[in-house]
């Protein structure tokens, strides 16, 4: 980028129509898709049927944004420093995006308040009680044997 | 070398930048790594909300019918029109048409008017009248499904706090489009390249592209 002879490119009108007709046909598409279910098309159930909507849906919303980034925000005729920086963003929520990864492979643990129903909160507090006498338990046992220990000592 | 081969003689050069080209880079590069900070912003709360509609898909699912589809698809031509319109600006400003830039930002500015107003008064302030606000009154679902109440008041939390910072965005964006026409209205040498108008098309089409995104999530979940 040392030389800085080139003009800078400008988008004609007819390209930005272009665009937006694309960008309309893409959000019609995707009602469109949203009313499918194509769990129950291709897999015959309906469990994977949210999945494959949700892929087809926000890959439609990836292409969009794709258009939007491209055309819209000129990033196709920017320079490559440009081009770094426009898409060190979305590559940096695709990273933030691996989290989720952490929440479908592990175990949750119980806290209050994520329940829901009353039933599940008393259910829930009779288990924390209970550890709580455990501990308590636990705590008084090991007080009597220091102490019993410290009486040896005399 | 003389000084007009470096550029030197454009007067909209300042003094660091070697030419014309290098200034424009070096702005649009400086608005790029701030709308870097606005996509961790955002992400965030796309984050937050992958992770409890894949803990509550069923309930979020009749939720989510609480939502208008039409109404947001409404909005989203709205916003994906005022891009279009943002564009047309960038490009009479390239072409030195300042009225013509001036014209076109009034049409975003109208779309933009017209989201909120579709936003605020079709969605937002009919949700406040049917208790589905968790910030405002009492929380309240009636609407069956067997959806625990406080699944709703989380689904509605995200919905309000996604839907509520891009609105803000959308008002700020107005009030930047604003200034930038007065500027444009009073012939001020900051606006005579047409760099300030891209980085607010930038901007603008930045709260288009989280639009995008908020639609499908929201307002066009599969069951």
């Amino acid at each position: 980028m040392s030389e800085h002879t080139h003009e800078h490119h400008i988008t004609p009108p007819s390209a930005l129509a272009i665009n937006l007709v694309k960008l309309a046909a893409l959000m019609g598409l995707t009602i469109l898709a949203a009313e499918v279910d194509f769990g129950h098309m291709i897999f015959k159930a309906g469990a994977a049927g949210t999945v494959v909507n949700n892929v087809v849906a926000m890959t439609i919303a990836v292409v969009k944004a794709y258009l939007v980034v491209q055309i819209f925000m000129g990033v196709k005729w920017a320079t490559q420093l440009t081009k770094i920086w426009a898409y060190f963003g979305f590559i940096w929520l695709a990273t933030l995006l691996i989290t989720l990864g952490d929440y479908t492979s592990r175990y949750w643990e119980d806290h209050r308040g994520w329940y829901a129903n009353s039933t599940e909160v008393t259910a829930f507090q009779s288990v924390v009680d209970q550890r709580k006498k455990e501990q308590q338990e636990e705590f008084a046992k090991e007080h009597e044997a220091e102490a019993a220990k410290s009486g040896e000592g005399h | 070398m003389s000084a007009e081969a470096h550029g030197h003689a454009n007067h909209l050069v300042y003094h660091q930048y070697e030419d014309l080209e290098q200034q424009r880079e070096s702005y649009i590069v400086g608005m790029w790594s701030f709308l870097v900070t606005e996509i961790m912003m955002f992400g965030a709360l796309f984050l937050a909300y992958m992770i409890y509609r894949m803990q509550y898909q069923d309930h979020f699912y009749v939720i989510h019918k609480q939502l208008d589809w039409r109404v947001g698809g409404l909005n989203t031509v709205v916003l994906l029109f005022s891009s279009f319109a943002m564009a047309m600006a960038v490009y009479y400003h390239q072409v030195k048409q300042p009225k013509k830039v001036f014209n076109w930002l009034i049409l975003v500015q109208l779309c933009a008017a017209a989201f909120l107003v579709i936003k605020i008064g079709l969605e937002w302030i009919p949700k406040a009248g049917h208790h589905l606000t968790p910030f405002y009154g009492t929380f309240e679902w009636h609407y069956g499904g067997g959806v625990p109440p406080e699944i709703a008041k989380l689904f509605f939390s995200l919905y309000f706090a996604m839907t509520g910072l891009h609105g803000l965005h959308v008002v700020i964006g107005m009030i930047v489009i604003g200034a930038l026409q007065w500027m444009i209205h009073k012939k001020h040498p900051l606006v005579e390249d047409y760099i300030p108008t891209e980085m607010v098309g930038l901007y603008w089409h930045f709260v288009d592209i989280v639009w995008i995104f908020l639609y499908p999530l929201y307002y066009l979940m599969p069951q």
